[in-house]
């Protein structure tokens, strides 16, 4: 990329060197900004003027859709007109997990801000292009100038008086509209980009179960001939193929909890899987040791799936690492043929039933419940045929997954040096025809 | 007219002005709630005061005055005493006597309901930091004469406030005050299907919260008798209590909006019936959800030995005491026919295996062919709580062509977002969407959101399978020549009583085992509703080449994109 023709120091280490014509300033020269005042929960009402709160803000704009919060129209008139917002100013939330983000206000209708959420606009539009503003505050050495400032407190969160001690680099105004012209399309374009490598990871999660579905509900072979199965969510089966309760297909152990006097993490006696406490995080991943028990009730070998029977995680399903015990809050299963066609059935099954396990209040299987749950039953040698193939098949969109979120993370790092070597002079965007320098 | 709103935001700011500091922010509830039934009272006998005073004064050396001094003001209630909270003010220095004075100037049937809010502690600790004043001056501010705050609307005001003080004190004891939108809609299935039995003359009826709160359910039913019937119905209202400060608050309000007090008492309705051998027409309640019975369980137990008394069929495991009130209410159905609405958490619908009490209660229920009509509510409807709850109506009166039959309403999409949440409580319930589930009740015809079902669809027989034991590869007989079953072996299989039990065993047992047989003599039958699972509606999953297809289009697209970026 060009470089502009000289430069100078900044004497801001963080903004480093500047092309030799530009200046730097105090953010508050350039911009206006304005906190919202802290409303208190009584004030809000069912109705009258809409108030913008910090999780109203997001990157790609105001949404209403999670939180509407309001005051009377009276109490706006008497006290909170001056912090109405107004049509193109820019907002960002101080506060919270997700402070520093930006967005534009593009309405006509009337909101006043809330504490935690500060508006801006530029002080002179005819010095500063304003859409330079969120370009400026999206920049590295503004998070980490702000990350200075904010450190010591332990939430998040910083005000007008932090941002009256920014510094930042001011071009020349005919090349900020050069600047904001090429930050807005290339930011938009990755922005686009994101939003389909995101929608690609959703679609390639659904091709994964969907193709599951298909093999462990049809087969492999697309000709042969098919039957109804009875059961709604599996539809038609080959004719040569079964229905199978759990309990006559697997080795079912329900867990049973030893005393917690007998619980160690020292790895004496025999490893101890109560819960999702010690299942990885990802469904259908393995179990981890993380407690012993010396007292074992009921014993599991490795390889065999766990269920989760009580809770809010009810139906959560992990895989054995080890040969372990298992408490009460889990049960497992042990196919007497394939394990893992089982396996893959369950991943369809646990679809199919998760939505009657949350409708409860208090979601829970019972051992009735799952002695006699159907999956098919296919003859021995296709089933192991079935679970090579998913093998194969899911560990390649798993490695496309993958791929597709080190993408997202790459590009998301581009889109901030970017902005940041833009707004900071190091790369030049456009051609020197303008008479500067 | 004031509204709840802002009364509730004059109550805060009382809180903040006056108790903030002196009291912890849970005990303010102990100040506040009595100040306001003290407030309400006055306005109400301010205007013959002085009456009362004076006849007072003239007739107390002769006789009893109170039913004198009732008659001739046309008041249910009186003070005496030359004080109320706005002529207490006249001499801030005499508070200390002044105060008891007033206290003990109301009437026999007030006093009794003061003594419940124990008022003592909290007015000495005011009278010593010299801001009893300070409070008596709020209070005198506000008007909350019945005429200019209704009956609804004090109760909504209650009601929020004592969620909020409970909040404050973390309260989980399962107290869930119910809102307005779902007593209405309770209240009216309770009462639409019997509209012509209210029309007439000169009908008394009663209606029975045996967890009445501060009676908002009972007064919603009361208002849609007079609103939806145009004959006069005499409506007598009937609560019980376990709050002693739920409890006054009800009664103090019973007085003022001139319902009879004395039919609203104290203690919990399971342990201890203040309206034993009573029978009710309507039986409305919102029995706390899940709350364990473990205190009242010796009482319970005992009387669940009596095959006639309330809990004859079983009892709930004793984690859950719902379903004891609903069997309470069974009890005090007319032979001439009674109606219940209940509302309940999704426990009953299903807990408890086959025998298991719960199990029986429904069997004694659907059986008895008592149970009318579940409606599913949409979740975080309550203020305390997120959960899913189901409307249950009962009766012993049903309409022939409701005999032998359920009907189940799936109402958990009927609701709108509010604009503003109140703890919990996010959803409401519309006026609309009210109707419209009364209308899928009235019509009762199946369709996306109502099914109806045979009685004995909801049940099953589990029927033990057992297996032969083998020992050294033989198989053991016992002495009649039979087989000996294998104990760990044992299984069991739910059988839907529409299904002909041989005929499942061979179809769905049999070829899975083909040594086990069935052992009837420990066949036991169960009862449970579903509720999801009826609804439930299964959703194909997309084909692969539909997927792929769009997979394919993205991928062109983000390789131009990834080209204009770099």
């Amino acid at each position: 990329m060009e470089r502009y023709s000289a430069y100078k120091d900044s004497g801001v280490e963080w903004i480093g060197d500047i092309p030799s014509h530009w200046i730097i300033n105090k953010f508050n020269r350039e911009v206006y900004f304005q906190e919202g005042p802290g409303l208190r929960t009584f004030q809000f009402t069912e109705d009258g003027t809409k108030v913008i709160c910090v999780t109203n803000i997001t990157e790609t704009g105001i949404e209403f859709d999670k939180l509407k919060k309001y005051i009377s129209e009276e109490e706006y008139l008497k006290k909170y007109q001056h912090f109405t917002v107004q049509n193109g100013d820019y907002l960002l939330s101080s506060s919270g997990n997700s402070w520093g983000k930006v967005c534009e206000y593009k309405s006509d209708e009337k909101v006043i801000l809330n504490t935690s959420t500060i508006r801006l606009n530029s002080l002179n539009p005819y010095k500063l292009d304003k859409r330079l503003i969120p370009h400026i505050l999206n920049s590295n050495f503004v998070k980490i100038q702000l990350e200075i400032l904010m450190t010591g407190s332990c939430q998040p969160n910083f005000g007008p008086s932090h941002l009256n001690q920014l510094l930042v680099p001011v071009p020349d105004y005919a090349e900020q509209q050069k600047i904001v012209e090429f930050l807005d399309d290339k930011t938009a374009k990755i922005d686009r980009l994101l939003q389909i490598k995101e929608k690609k990871i959703e679609l390639l999660k659904e091709k994964r179960t969907s193709l599951i579905n298909q093999v462990v509900t049809k087969g492999l072979d697309p000709n042969v001939e098919m039957k109804d199965s009875g059961v709604e969510w599996i539809g038609e089966i080959p004719k040569h193929w079964a229905t199978i309760k759990l309990k006559y297909l697997c080795e079912i152990v329900y867990g049973i909890s030893p005393p917690d006097t007998t619980y160690n993490y020292e790895g004496l006696g025999s490893i101890l899987i109560n819960g999702p406490v010690e299942y990885s995080k990802k469904d259908f991943g393995y179990t981890r040791s993380l407690k012993w028990t010396t007292d074992p009730k009921k014993f599991t070998s490795k390889g065999s799936l766990l269920f989760c029977l009580r809770g809010s995680t009810t139906g959560r399903m992990n895989i054995t690492h080890a040969d372990v015990s298992i408490g009460r809050g889990v049960c497992s299963l042990k196919s007497k043929e394939s394990q893992w066609f089982m396996i893959y059935s369950m991943m369809m099954l646990r679809i199919h039933i998760q939505k009657q396990i949350s409708g409860s209040t208090f979601p829970s299987v019972t051992k009735d419940d799952v002695d006699n749950y159907l999956i098919c039953h296919p003859p021995l040698e296709e089933q192991n045929g079935i679970a090579k193939y998913l093998d194969i098949q899911t560990n390649e969109i798993d490695r496309l997954i993958k791929l597709e979120q080190k993408k997202i993370e790459l590009l998301k790092e581009y889109r901030q040096s970017l902005i940041s070597e833009v707004i900071t002079g190091k790369i030049k965007v456009f051609e020197e025809v303008l008479g500067v320098n | 007219m004031p509204n709840s709103q802002e009364i509730s935001s004059f109550i805060w700011n009382v809180c903040d002005d006056v108790l903030r500091g002196l009291f912890k922010q849970h005990e303010y509830g102990d100040v506040i709630l009595p100040f306001l039934v003290l407030r309400r009272l006055d306005c109400v006998i301010e205007p013959q005061k002085d009456t009362v005073i004076r006849l007072y004064n003239e007739l107390k050396d002769d006789v009893e005055p109170a039913p004198i001094i009732m008659k001739q003001t046309g008041l249910r209630f009186y003070n005496r005493s030359n004080f109320d909270l706005q002529r207490l003010k006249g001499d801030p220095n005499g508070l200390k006597n002044n105060f008891p004075n007033y206290i003990n100037g109301f009437s026999h049937n007030v006093f009794e309901i003061l003594e419940n809010f124990q008022l003592d502690k909290p007015v000495q600790k005011l009278l010593k930091n010299n801001k009893l004043y300070l409070l008596i001056d709020k209070f005198t501010d506000i008007d909350l004469h019945p005429d200019k705050v209704d009956n609804h609307t004090m109760g909504q005001i209650f009601e929020e406030l004592l969620r909020k003080f409970s909040e404050m004190s973390n309260e989980t004891s399962g107290e869930h005050y119910t809102p307005r939108d779902i007593v209405k809609l309770l209240v009216s299935l309770v009462f639409a299907e019997n509209k012509e039995k209210l029309t007439g003359s000169g009908i008394i009826r009663s209606i029975f919260d045996p967890c009445c709160g501060t009676g908002g359910m009972l007064t919603i039913g009361k208002d849609w008798i007079s609103e939806n019937i145009p004959n006069q119905v005499m409506v007598n209202l009937y609560g019980q209590e376990l709050n002693p400060q739920t409890y006054s608050i009800c009664k103090s309000d019973m007085l003022i909006t001139g319902e009879d007090p004395d039919n609203i008492r104290l203690g919990s309705s399971l342990s201890f019936d203040q309206f034993e051998g009573r029978k009710f027409d309507y039986m409305i309640t919102n029995p706390p959800f899940g709350v364990s019975w473990k205190s009242e369980k010796d009482f319970i137990d005992e009387e669940s030995k009596n095959p006639y008394g309330r809990f004859g069929v079983g009892t709930p495991r004793s984690s859950d005491g719902s379903l004891l009130f609903l069997q309470h209410m069974i009890s005090k159905m007319k032979d001439e026919g009674s109606r219940i609405g209940v509302i309940f958490n999704g426990s009953p619908l299903f807990t408890g295996d086959a025998g298991s009490g719960e199990s029986e209660i429904r069997r004694w229920i659907i059986e008895n062919d008592w149970l009318e009509c579940i409606v599913a509510l949409p979740d975080q409807l309550f203020f305390n709580t997120g959960i899913s709850t189901y409307i249950w109506i009962v009766t012993n009166d049903k309409k022939p062509n409701r005999k032998g039959k359920v009907q189940l309403i799936d109402g958990s999409q009927f609701y709108k977002a509010m604009k503003k949440s109140l703890g919990s409580k996010r959803k409401e319930i519309s006026s609309e969407q009210c109707e419209e589930l009364i209308n899928t009740y009235n019509n009762f015809e199946e369709n996306e959101y109502s099914k109806i079902y045979d009685n004995e669809f909801f049940g099953y027989t589990k029927v033990v399978i057992e297996q032969p034991l083998k020992e050294n590869g033989e198989l053991v007989s016992k002495k009649d020549g039979s087989l000996k079953a294998d104990t760990s072996l044992r299984d069991s299989e739910r059988i839907p009583l529409t299904d002909d039990v041989e005929e499942y065993y061979n179809r769905e047992v049999k070829p899975h085992l083909p040594n086990s047989w069935m052992d009837r003599d420990k066949d036991k039958v169960g009862y449970e509703i579903n509720f999801t699972k009826y609804f439930y509606t299964y959703k194909p999953l997309r084909p692969l080449n539909e997927i792929t297809k769009d997979l394919l289009a993205l991928e062109r697209e983000s390789e131009n994109l990834l080209k204009e970026i770099l």
